[in-house]
């Protein structure tokens, strides 16, 4: 009997705690108003953890400390696809980097120093750094190049980006020429996060005998940051490496990286807030906006290359009707998802391009909700009060699809139309969707990006191009029309440009007005940086990765 | 002479332990304790607010799952008493809709356990043997395996849902009905009353019907009172992973993990549905040590 009332007594206590806790923080406005000057100023004495906005980088070397999500699937960047790009992004480098929208010029020379296309788009020749070495001491050579590039094309996580590619030619020490079996940007293909890293021809010849070689935590790439140690699932240490052609001198760049392997964001906000990291690559984003006018901070709000999509099955009654599908397009509250789905970082699609990517176009026209025209057109295809139920499918560990999915499903009621919603892992939902087109879900959300900034032949061929297995194209669609135009646009990208753009936009106008998908919203990237740490430019092109060279402090 | 000498011995000395404690006297060991008091009223509490959950919520819809963009994330207000939820819905009319499934889950997955696991158990205490040997070691298998863990497996090879949930925590849960009712089982096979229903060649089924199982009761209601509150925690712990109840469904567990990004500003979020869980899973933990209180022989010689 003792014993139990001494349990309760403890959990009360407790319990008392957490609300206390609760409380405060509530209301920190009040409370420190209420706090007399004498006070602060024994608490400030009494707490020496410092706010991590006043916490000047001790002397020393310089360590960055940050907390992100990204884990290593492999330490291969032939093969690397995935989540490690974060760290690859760091070691390696490709030929060239592509510049964010708002920049003059559109690339960044990198390994090359310059380059040339042909007249016809088929031959690109790029002209090589002199004196760039790898970090196992290697130079870098147009035949690395080749080599590098050959393995991507062979073997690489991305090697379909290398599709166009037909062989490569080695002209001298530092110069290389590709020649291509049909005109395509190689620029932005260069420009890839996966499968255009060039890689150390000693490295790559171990990893062609030892196909673990890589794996024992070994890179060889020519970036400013070398792989000092990791710990699987823990922590990444980089180190500068000081033969880096770009040099170390001009600036405080930081010394030393530790990336601690945080996958809560909660847990990554507590960290940053602790004063423990300097950065934290995914708060969450209910979270952010108590950064947004906070000293010390600066917030960003970038456009980014992700989207929310959702396709239609376009193989069953009564999807297979585009007026069905224009009536439901029409049905979708775009404002209220972007409020709540993407908690306000968002602006509405126009088609299945993000604003910022290559062929964006403003012409293409977007849906309103609008109930009233849903139901007319409802009521015109032969449905005048719903009465057909759907199936829904999208990725549960997606926090976004979570919270928008139930708005569809409650807006979609209002015009008598029942959707049943299955929140299942991405792969079984992906597995549905491919298994047997006729008995799959009705809707599929998917968020969506392109492996490099070419969304025409990315985004629109891989979504709505026809094919006669589905890859990306969830929605079964077949449209003669739109392939052509888009098939036609892709080989101009190169040759003429404002051509493709034109045919691109009239391809995806086709595209919104037969609406196999629908277009939810182009994500912002929002995330904030201390002002001690200089130098950081946002680039969408790379939303994996983050590079750490450019930062430092004063 | 001399058998019935000993017969008339036997009841004497060994009369069936069945229980004859009415629920009068139940009632009467709970008004002494005011902690079992407490915890009944709560439970009594519990179950009303479960039947009457749609009259009782001020936002009925909302409570089930219709989402109202215009009024999210609400800070507590007299109209919405502990604030809303991302989606806009009254974060009190979920947790009270939410007690249904709490209510109804954990007394199915019991009962369920129980009528695998007890007659199970009955038989193999009763008859002993290879068949003892055999039921035995196939609840060792389960048991071998952490219950959470287990239940979580097997959650996850079925696939979400509150129904595939649910038959995951029936079938880690019956081999503890079964290792319970075995114990009684196996000391009851060896007492007088069922040495005599045997010897004047009653079927063993009957003994195990008649017999053996109407004297676990007692002890199997205890734990399985004690086991209602532990079906609520695992439950909110599978859905907390996703596994359990589906979104748009109101479920503690669902909605601990919702808000467990906005604690440190909307605290009340999380922390409301996962004190619906503390108070009630404690309810029947303190309803569950009453009983054993009541049915326990020795406190009251």
């Amino acid at each position: 009997m003792n014993n139990r009332w001494s349990i309760i007594c403890i959990m009360m206590i407790f319990a008392l705690i957490l609300s206390a806790c609760g409380g405060v923080k509530t209301t920190p406005q009040v409370s420190q108003e209420t706090v007399s000057v004498e006070q602060s100023i024994e608490e400030e004495a009494a707490n020496p953890t410092p706010a991590p906005a006043d916490t000047p980088i001790p002397e020393g070397p310089r360590v960055l400390k940050v907390a992100a999500t990204a884990n290593i699937t492999t330490w291969d960047p032939v093969k690397s696809f995935s989540t490690e790009a974060l760290y690859m992004g760091n070691f390696y480098e490709g030929l060239i980097r592509i510049n964010p929208p708002s920049a003059s010029e559109r690339f960044t020379p990198l390994l090359a120093e310059k380059w040339d296309v042909s007249e016809d788009g088929l031959v690109w020749t790029f002209y090589l750094r002199e004196g760039v070495k790898f970090h196992d001491g290697e130079l870098l050579t147009a035949e690395a190049v080749k080599k590098s590039i050959e393995a991507a094309k062979d073997h690489g996580g991305a090697s379909f980006i290398w599709l166009p590619l037909g062989s490569i030619d080695v002209v001298d020490d530092l110069t290389v020429k590709f020649n291509l079996t049909y005109a395509a940007p190689l620029d932005l293909i260069a420009a890839s996060l996966y499968g255009a890293w060039i890689v150390s021809p000693k490295a790559l010849d171990a990893a062609a005998q030892d196909d673990q070689y890589f794996e024992a935590g070994i890179e060889a790439g020519t970036g400013p940051y070398m792989l000092e140690s990791y710990e699987p699932d823990k922590e990444v240490l980089m180190t500068r490496f000081d033969d880096y052609w770009g040099g170390w001198d001009d600036v405080k760049h930081f010394d030393k990286v530790l990336i601690t392997i945080t996958p809560e964001a909660v847990q990554q906000q507590q960290m940053l807030e602790s004063g423990e990291v300097d950065l934290a690559l995914s708060i969450p984003l209910e979270n952010m906006e108590q950064f947004k006018n906070k000293p010390g901070v600066t917030f960003y709000e970038e456009p980014s290359l992700y989207n929310y999509v959702g396709f239609f099955n376009t193989l069953r009654k009564p999807l297979d009707d585009p007026k069905v599908r224009k009536a439901l397009s029409y049905a979708i509250p775009y404002n209220d998802i972007i409020k709540i789905g993407g908690q306000g970082y968002g602006i509405q699609s126009r088609g299945p391009v993000p604003a910022g990517v290559w062929p964006y176009s403003e012409e293409v026209p977007q849906y309103t909700y609008d109930l009233t025209k849903a139901k007319e057109l409802l009521a015109e295809a032969g449905y005048p009060d719903g009465g057909f139920e759907l199936t829904l499918t999208y990725a549960a560990e997606n926090q976004a699809e979570e919270r928008l999915a139930p708005l569809i499903k409650d807006s979609f009621a209002e015009i008598g139309v029942t959707v049943n919603i299955e929140a299942i892992q991405f792969n079984q939902q992906w597995e549905k969707a491919k298994a047997d087109p006729a008995n799959a879900q009705d809707i599929f959300l998917l968020l969506y990006w392109p492996t490099y900034s070419d969304a025409g032949t990315d985004n629109l061929y891989s979504m709505f191009h026809s094919s006669e297995v589905p890859f990306f194209n969830l929605s079964y669609w077949k449209d003669e029309e739109f392939d052509k135009k888009i098939d036609e646009a892709a080989a101009l990208t190169v040759t003429d440009p404002k051509k493709s753009q034109q045919l691109y936009t009239e391809a995806m106008t086709r595209l919104v007005d037969q609406a196999p998908g629908f277009f939810l919203y182009d994500v912002t990237a929002v995330f904030t940086f201390p002002d001690y740490i200089k130098g950081y430019q946002y680039n969408m092109n790379y939303p994996f990765t983050t590079f750490f060279y450019p930062m430092y402090t004063e | 002479m001399a058998i019935k000498e000993s017969i008339s011995n036997i009841q004497s000395l060994d009369t069936p332990p069945q229980s004859r404690r009415t629920l009068v006297h139940i009632a009467q060991v709970i008004l002494r304790d005011p902690l079992a008091l407490l915890s009944t009223i709560i439970i009594i509490v519990f179950f009303f607010v479960a039947v009457f959950a749609y009259q009782l919520a001020p936002f009925p819809e909302q409570g089930a799952g219709k989402s109202n963009p215009a009024t999210a994330m609400l800070d507590p207000s007299p109209e919405h008493p502990i604030g809303t939820d991302r989606l806009g819905r009254d974060m009190l009319s979920r947790i009270i809709i939410a007690s249904r499934p709490a209510l109804v889950v954990p007394i199915v997955v019991v009962f369920l356990a129980v009528i695998i696991g007890a007659p199970l158990g009955a038989i193999a205490g009763y008859k002993g043997g290879w068949l003892d040997e055999v039921i035995m070691r196939i609840t060792d298998l389960f048991l071998a395996f952490p219950f959470l863990l287990l239940a979580m497996s097997i959650a996850t090879a079925l696939g979400r849902g509150l129904d595939k949930a649910a038959i995951a925590l029936i079938v880690s849960w019956w081999p503890w009905y079964t290792r319970l009712t075995r114990s009684i089982a196996a000391s009851l096979s060896q007492r007088y009353f069922v040495m005599a229903a045997r010897s004047i060649g009653v079927r063993d089924s009957v003994i195990i019907l008649r017999h053996i199982l109407p004297n676990c009761i007692s002890p199997i209601l205890v734990q399985a009172t004690i086991d209602l509150g532990l079906v609520i925690l695992a439950m909110g712990g599978l859905a907390f992973l996703g596994l359990g109840t589906q979104p748009p469904a109101p479920d503690w567990g669902l909605m601990v993990s919702d808000g467990r990004t906005f604690i440190f500003k909307q605290w009340w979020l999380s922390t409301y549905p996962g004190l619906a869980i503390f108070i009630v899973v404690l309810a029947f933990n303190l309803l569950g040590d009453t009983l054993r209180d009541v049915f326990d022989p020795r406190q009251y010689r």
